[in-house]
């Protein structure tokens, strides 16, 4: 089973990579993640941004997520320490 | 002009000129006594109840029509499934007019400004849904389609309120809980991953109870975070609604 991760983006460093403040766990998480992690994304579902990677800009990255809160599957992690997962849209605050 | 915070009771037809007290929180909330007969209200609701268009979606379990948060990255599927739900809404009821037609009427009158579906790209947004609570409790939320639903042309009006009509009272409960706090962006850490958020947003924060009777229509600016109270008991809390805004000085437009 993928693990999950849940939390606000605080800040996007470059057009792949941000960090997540981490507020929630999948209970069925494999591994353990801290409260404030990098996170670098292979896939991102977030409708507004370009589909092909690179003609995504730090800014449309910054739009699209910063300040959300976002669904993260854990691909793995990598040697430094930074996450590899796929990036969702999640849930609602709201109707 | 507003000491205590406590809602605003109308009369159907009445007019309302207070809308700057309203989008900024002095006033919580416009109760629209009576908007709708008993009668009309019990023969919508066992339309609804017995209704096999019933779906789910993000924080309610039981619902018709469409609701932008269900489909934030799905766009065109929300189009195409509201031209579909709406049609067959639209003879649904019978001879009792679509609730959701009548209430725009309402609120043309009480805000004196045109009010019509909001539309993208020629296609119209949802007319409202229907909502069908049972026991249970809810989490708060907030809705806010300037942030969440940030690809959506609605996102672009800065204000939004809701209109929410009561069809059917729970047995027990089912009470609008309003808090005196609007959402901040900072909030989000507050977030449930599926939908809505922690009570911890609220700690300390004042809150009002309105109980609606069956046929009253509520106002609200939905920036200020709100639930429902606990349901308990055999009968369901049914309710049609949705958002709307000023497009303009003499316009509303509405979505849901």
């Amino acid at each position: 089973m993928t693990d999950i991760i849940w939390g606000t983006v605080t800040k996007v460093t470059t057009n792949n990579k941000f960090e997540i403040n981490v507020t929630h766990r999948k209970d069925e998480n494999t591994n353990t993640y801290d409260d404030n992690e990098i996170v670098i994304f292979t896939d991102i579902d977030i409708m507004s941004l370009p589909a092909d990677p690179n003609l995504r800009t730090i800014e449309q990255i910054e739009d699209a997520i910063k300040g959300k809160f976002i669904k993260c599957e854990v691909i793995a992690r990598c040697d430094d320490k930074t996450l590899n997962c796929k990036v969702f849209h999640s849930g609602a605050g709201g109707y | 002009m507003v000491k205590q915070w406590a809602p605003i009771y109308l009369n159907k037809n009445q007019k309302f000129e207070f809308t700057d007290e309203l989008s900024n929180g002095k006033i919580p909330a416009i109760v629209l006594k009576k908007a709708f007969s008993l009668k009309t209200c019990k023969k919508i609701t066992q339309k609804i109840l017995n209704s096999n268009y019933i779906t789910d979606g993000p924080g309610i379990d039981k619902k018709i029509g469409e609701s932008l948060n269900s489909y934030l990255n799905q766009k065109e599927t929300y189009f195409k499934k509201t031209e579909l739900t709406d049609t067959k809404l639209e003879n649904y009821f019978g001879t009792i007019d679509d609730p959701r037609i009548v209430m725009q009427k309402l609120l043309s009158i009480i805000f004196q400004k045109k009010i019509s579906v909001a539309k993208e790209n020629n296609l119209n947004y949802s007319k409202g849904v229907f909502r069908v609570h049972s026991s249970g409790t809810f989490n708060i939320h907030r809705d806010c389609a300037r942030f969440e639903a940030s690809n959506y042309k609605v996102s672009n009006f800065p204000l939004q309120f809701s209109a929410t009509l009561h069809l059917q009272k729970a047995e027990c409960g089912g009470e609008l809980i309003l808090y005196k706090k609007f959402w901040q962006q900072e909030d989000e850490k507050y977030r449930f991953p599926h939908f809505g958020y922690s009570k911890e947003v609220v700690t300390n924060t004042e809150f009002l109870k309105i109980k609606p009777d069956v046929g009253d229509i509520i106002i609200i600016n939905p920036l200020h975070y709100h639930t429902i109270s606990e349901i308990k008991g055999m009968s369901d809390r049914v309710s049609t609604g949705f958002f709307f805004a000023p497009s303009d000085e003499h316009a509303l437009v509405c979505w849901s």
